[in-house]
């Protein structure tokens, strides 16, 4: 939405043949067009993101992004059903230098499997040497493993189950869905506010305890988490999904 | 519809006039604005407004009747909303997609915040001889600024720049543009494409 701002600017400025486009980044990707990130990006998300490394085994084993997955170019298209469920995934390729032309092809197939976040690391392996990134030897992955970057106040499924089952007495299992869906079952220990209700009813809740929120899916305990923080409780979330059938818990499926 | 001609509205008028008494009550004016930092830079003006949630729409819950408005790093305030909350800008609350800037009028209900009005940010239009499509830009992009002779330039904040950008495309955020117009091209008939993260 700056876009046409800054045109207006440019004009202002005296430039005479300015345009926009338009449909800006989102489009761009899209449509599967190249589209660079930067040694900056990757080393905030390392571990949070898919690395690809191109060049092959051999070359991997000399010297790779940390956490990269070894998949030679012509092998990557093959290994469809290796690449995360999730479509919002973070994956990012490289080869020796920014290479767009040698990677185009690939990422605009992995694109096409509608993956909203392919990308080409602009300066490939030897601008992430110049810039200092992290590297690794030997220890080539060459399966692809991917980690969602949690949401702030995001809880782990290990630890939301561990305090499910073991009840520790500084936390509360705070179930914010509706009595409807409650009536079908809950959690062992937990109470029940469904988050429509939670900021009038938040008093009935401990100030002393850290309260960790699920629903469903994580939508409406995402929600119930923010309210609980503006209130100015401790509190985390479960960004995952649960159901609870005939007593018998399924939970974290990420 | 017309059914609710009857006394109907003239009750929920009542109940309006009834909201407003309240809203004017001393301790209820102390209500400010919660707005999002980057949503002040264009719209100052609604830091006077009292009863306004403004930021980026993220997420919305049917089950709970609720929205979530991202109105600062990592903060965001829950708005409920009812079958007469109106939208503007968009067809419906359904439409409303993460992040569309919203600027939400509501009314406190006990500790709730129940939405009255949600206006989405409306369409920019810019003249079709202005716009590039992707098809021609994609062309530009693959010979490449100096044999295409053109500028193409990111107006998004450098996070998103960074995060990944158009080959050949220059980082030049809106708000810095002025102190760096000396990036551009000294040829004032050199064609610029200026892009973002697009808008309807």
């Amino acid at each position: 939405m700056l876009s046409p701002l800054a045109a207006r600017l440019a004009e202002k400025n005296g430039y005479k043949n300015v345009r926009v486009f338009h449909a800006g980044m989102p489009a761009w990707k899209k449509a599967g067009l190249p589209a660079l990130t930067t040694n900056q990006f990757l080393k905030k998300r390392l571990g949070y993101v898919v690395v690809i490394d191109t060049r092959g085994p051999k070359a991997a084993k000399a010297g790779h992004i940390q956490g990269a997955v070894a998949m030679p170019l012509d092998q990557v298209i093959s290994q469809r059903e290796q690449f995360p469920l999730d479509k919002k995934a973070y994956l990012i390729f490289y080869s020796d230098g920014t290479d767009i032309d040698k990677l185009k092809k690939v990422t605009k197939q992995v694109a096409g499997w509608g993956y909203k976040n392919v990308f080409i690391l602009d300066g490939g392996y030897q601008g992430w040497l110049g810039a200092k990134g992290p590297i690794q030897k030997d220890m080539v992955r060459t399966k692809i493993f991917y980690l969602p970057r949690p949401h702030p106040g995001e809880i782990t499924g290990d630890e939301f189950m561990n305090i499910v089952n073991n009840k520790p007495q500084d936390k509360l299992v705070l179930d914010v869905r509706t009595k409807a869906e409650t009536a079908g079952g809950m959690l062992p220990g937990a109470v029940n506010i469904p988050v429509d209700e939670l900021s009038e009813r938040i008093k009935e809740l401990p100030k002393d305890k850290e309260i960790v929120t699920h629903c469903r899916t994580g939508l409406r305990a995402e929600m119930g988490y923010n309210i609980l923080r503006n209130a100015g409780y401790n509190a985390r979330f479960l960004n995952d999904k649960v159901a609870i059938l005939q007593d018998r818990i399924f939970c974290c499926f990420k | 519809m017309f059914r609710t001609l009857s006394p109907k509205p003239l009750m929920a008028l009542a109940a309006a006039a009834l909201m407003a008494a309240v809203l004017f009550l001393p301790q209820a004016a102390s209500a400010k604005v919660i707005a999002h930092k980057k949503c002040m830079k264009c719209h100052a003006e609604i830091k006077d407004q009292e009863n306004m949630v403004a930021g980026d729409f993220q997420s919305r819950s049917n089950k709970a009747k609720s929205i979530s408005v991202l109105v600062g790093k990592g903060k965001n305030v829950i708005v409920k909303f009812t079958k007469d909350t109106t939208v503007e800008n968009v067809p419906s609350i359904k439409k409303l997609k993460k992040p569309i800037p919203v600027q939400v009028t509501y009314v406190k209900k006990g500790n709730d915040l129940v939405a009255t009005e949600i206006v989405a940010k409306p369409k920019i239009e810019v003249p079709e001889d202005k716009m590039v499509g992707v098809k021609e830009l994609a062309a530009l992009v693959a010979k490449g600024p100096d044999k295409g002779n053109f500028m193409l330039i990111d107006s998004r904040p450098p996070i998103r720049y960074f995060e990944g950008h158009i080959p050949g495309a220059v980082m030049m955020p809106f708000p810095k543009m002025p102190d760096m117009m000396g990036k551009l091209p000294k040829d004032k008939n050199t064609p610029l494409i200026f892009y973002c993260g697009g808008f309807r």
